[in-house]
């Protein structure tokens, strides 16, 4: 059920611009963060890490939980209008799958931006002749983490979208959540805050910090924040009341 | 035109559209005023906290303003495209004045929401001791400095929102140029940058710069001091603000419903 | 006769407000049920329940002779086509993508989606983005997508809503051959008493939440042959029918 579901949200997805965003936006910061990075290159002397922390400092607090947001409140929508929830709750298939399904369309437009961002870094560092091996395992690592963490940001905003129905709140809301997560990523609670996962999992302001703490807890939180959201998911969507 | 705007206000009822704003002017405040300002480190901080604050500022203004037009000029649009109401506002009223009244109901959101936010940085300076009385000469023109480009990016957000259903669509355009503007203050080498992006122009407007900071000596010998502005940023303002404002009225009076 | 919907004492609250009041319905399997009552009655609130759109405040619902629950509710499903309020469609995407989506989700063959358009005669258009569609089109949409499975029971309410006269009496025409020819039951509400006249057989009327009469159409004929149609509802509903 769970495959027809996410066949069935794919085509919803069709004819619909919305995935050229996530394909623009990571441009913006491997461009400018290179030409950033080859400006202040004698304060900047941790050469591949510096690099990506020019790429993706800004990326993972501000922007990628926005556009995150943007794109949850363009999947809730299409449900909102036009009544297509009567349909959409009235055929055979279990509300949390439903749910379910709407958060690994999710995932994975966040995983393919994210691929993008590392494929992004290895190209500008190769370009301007970033020297040593190429931070090839690091990158797959990072994205991958941060694919993680954005998740557990996705299904809380595919919550909150489903909740308030309007567009622009709950993007805006993402936009609080991700200063939230820096402010508890600099409090050291950054393993532990939903919004802060991702620019955690995804290492951008010290790459050694998820070393320390061991992947096996990161990757549990992530996980039982996601089974908590979809759970609550699953839970307003059958107390809804067409 | 006052009609129409009771209408405006009338339609902003429990859509909390001045609550949310606030929510986002509160977000950005804690953004703006994390820091530390009493711990050993932050003698620099109390000494030159008014101009450090001219210094630091624009950037995150530059974030969160142009976010926060994007959201106040969806949720404004929105009301209507959600209900189909377009159709029936047109047959009751002018185009234009549809799309003026709205606009300045967001717009007038929009400098509320700067002027509580400039508003509670100096009572936050002067309740956290920074030196010296708060130079309100250098802080009006600070107010100028978020005023413009806010309004030029309001401009900006208000025709997207109202042209195109899917508000994705404005809001992808305006995160994008959000960004490049964030960017763009990072590259002082790079003037024409900031002038020319209407995001950039938190950046180009700024006006107070940080000098003798060096790797080594770090915050030693630093100081803060007025610097060269390019007139050419003021003058980007006023064409942005009028093109984007003439192309928005002109694209949503011949769009079709 | 085998029912296929039968309700005991079913009431929906919204806070003090009784929406739907105490109804017991019975549909009979292969009939056509006419739900008839004004604007704000309790019909669709009463179809939602049916469909689990909406929970009852007290009450039962019973349908394919099984007790509906949460657990055999979407084995229940899979057997009712709905169309509810207004049609549901995706903007952006064609009528035939518009149920692809639904076929991928009941895992029906491609065909059925021809046979749907052809049978709400959208064959010809159903290359046309659906944003771009008429309200009397977008209503035939939502017709061909609660075909779909060829279902069991099929739900619609006010399904005649958008279409010009030309319209109406084509889907009349087509929901008074569903029994027959592929064995459905239908449930069919409106506000319109002409409507259900010519449609239904068994007619349920519902007003301010409560089922004022509940039986076959030509009894209800019979009952008062002095008084039209029309008076017999204005007496039973206290309110005067739109026709």
């Amino acid at each position: 059920m769970l495959f027809k579901l996410l066949k069935a949200e794919r085509m919803k997805l069709r004819r619909s611009p919305v995935w050229t965003a996530f394909i623009l936006m990571p441009i913006v910061p491997a461009v400018l963060g290179t030409v950033n990075y080859l400006g202040n290159s004698e304060i900047l002397t941790s050469e591949w890490y510096s690099l990506w922390t020019q790429h993706t400092l800004f990326t993972c607090y501000f922007f990628l939980p926005i556009m995150i947001g943007i794109y949850c409140s363009y999947i809730m929508r299409l449900e909102q209008n036009n009544r297509n929830w009567n349909k959409t709750l009235t055929m055979p298939s279990p509300k949390w799958m439903v749910f379910t399904s709407k958060l690994i369309i999710t995932a994975f437009m966040i995983l393919i931006s994210e691929i993008w961002i590392g494929a992004l870094f290895i190209i500008s560092g190769r370009l301007i002749g970033m020297g040593g091996a190429l931070p090839l395992r690091e990158t797959a690592v990072w994205c991958l983490f941060g694919t993680l963490g954005g998740t557990v940001m996705a299904a809380a905003q595919l919550v909150i979208s489903m909740l308030v129905k309007s567009f622009a709140l709950p993007v805006g809301l993402a936009f609080a959540g991700g200063i939230s997560g820096l402010v508890f990523l600099v409090k050291d609670l950054g393993h532990i805050w939903p919004y802060s996962l991702m620019a955690y999992g995804m290492n951008s302001n010290s790459p050694q910090q998820m070393m320390e703490s061991g992947y096996v807890p990161f990757i549990i939180i992530c996980i039982v924040y996601i089974a908590l959201f979809t759970a609550a998911g699953g839970i307003i969507l059958s107390k809804k009341e067409m | 035109m006052i009609r129409l705007l009771k209408c405006e206000l009338i339609k902003m009822r429990r859509r909390y559209v001045f609550l949310s704003l606030l929510a986002v002017t509160a977000a950005g405040l804690v953004f703006s005023l994390y820091g530390d300002y009493s711990g050993p480190g932050s003698g620099f901080t109390i000494k030159n906290g008014w101009l450090l604050f001219l210094y630091q500022l624009p950037l995150v203004n530059g974030i969160f303003f142009p976010i926060a037009a994007a959201v106040t000029a969806s949720r404004l649009a929105d009301a209507e495209h959600k209900g189909s109401a377009f159709k029936q506002l047109f047959a009751a009223e002018k185009r234009g004045r549809i799309y003026d009244a709205k606009l300045i109901t967001g717009l007038v959101t929009m400098l509320l929401s700067v002027l509580i936010y400039w508003v509670v940085i100096l009572v936050f300076g002067i309740a956290v001791g920074f030196e010296g009385e708060p130079p309100m000469g250098l802080y009006l023109r600070y107010l100028a400095c978020i005023a413009a480009p806010t309004a030029v990016i309001y401009f900006f957000q208000h025709g997207l929102s109202m042209l195109f259903k899917n508000q994705a669509a404005s809001f992808f355009a305006g995160v994008i140029g959000t960004f490049a503007g964030v960017f763009s203050m990072f590259l002082p080498q790079f003037p024409a940058l900031r002038n020319s992006l209407p995001w950039g122009l938190y950046g180009a407007m700024q006006f107070i710069g940080l000098f003798g900071w060096t790797q080594e000596t770090r915050y030693e010998f630093a100081y803060f001091e007025m610097m060269h502005t390019e007139p050419a940023a003021y003058a980007a303002a006023a064409v942005y603000a009028a093109v984007f404002y003439a192309l928005g009225k002109y694209m949503f009076c011949r769009k079709e419903i | 006769m085998k029912e296929t919907v039968k309700t005991h004492s079913l009431t929906k609250e919204y806070g003090a407000i009784e929406c739907v009041s105490r109804l017991d319905m019975e549909v009979h399997e292969g009939r056509i049920y006419g739900f008839l009552g004004p604007n704000g009655a309790g019909k669709s609130t009463t179809l939602k329940m049916l469909l689990g759109l909406a929970r009852p405040t007290h009450g039962e619902i019973e349908i394919f002779g099984k007790r509906l629950t949460n657990r055999n509710r979407l084995g229940i499903l899979r057997n009712i086509g709905s169309l509810i309020e207004s049609p549901s469609y995706y903007g952006h995407l064609t009528a035939r993508e518009n149920l692809k989506i639904y076929q991928t989700i009941l895992g029906l063959p491609e065909k059925n989606i021809d046979k749907a358009l052809q049978i709400v005669r959208l064959d010809r258009q159903q290359g046309k983005k659906t944003s771009a569609y008429s309200l009397g089109m977008k209503q035939r949409l939502g017709l061909a997508s609660a075909l779909l499975s060829f279902p069991k029971l099929l739900i619609l309410d006010e399904p005649t809503n958008g279409l010009d006269p030309a319209g109406i009496q084509e889907m009349r025409e087509l929901i008074r051959s569903l029994p027959e020819q592929y064995g459905m039951t239908v449930i069919v509400s409106s506000h319109l008493l002409s409507e259900i006249d010519q449609m239904a057989e068994d007619i349920g009327i519902i007003a301010n939440g409560r089922m004022m009469y509940q039986g076959p159409l030509n009894m209800l004929h019979e009952t008062d042959r002095s008084k039209t149609l029309e008076e017999i509802f204005l007496s039973l509903t206290g309110k005067d029918v739109s026709l």
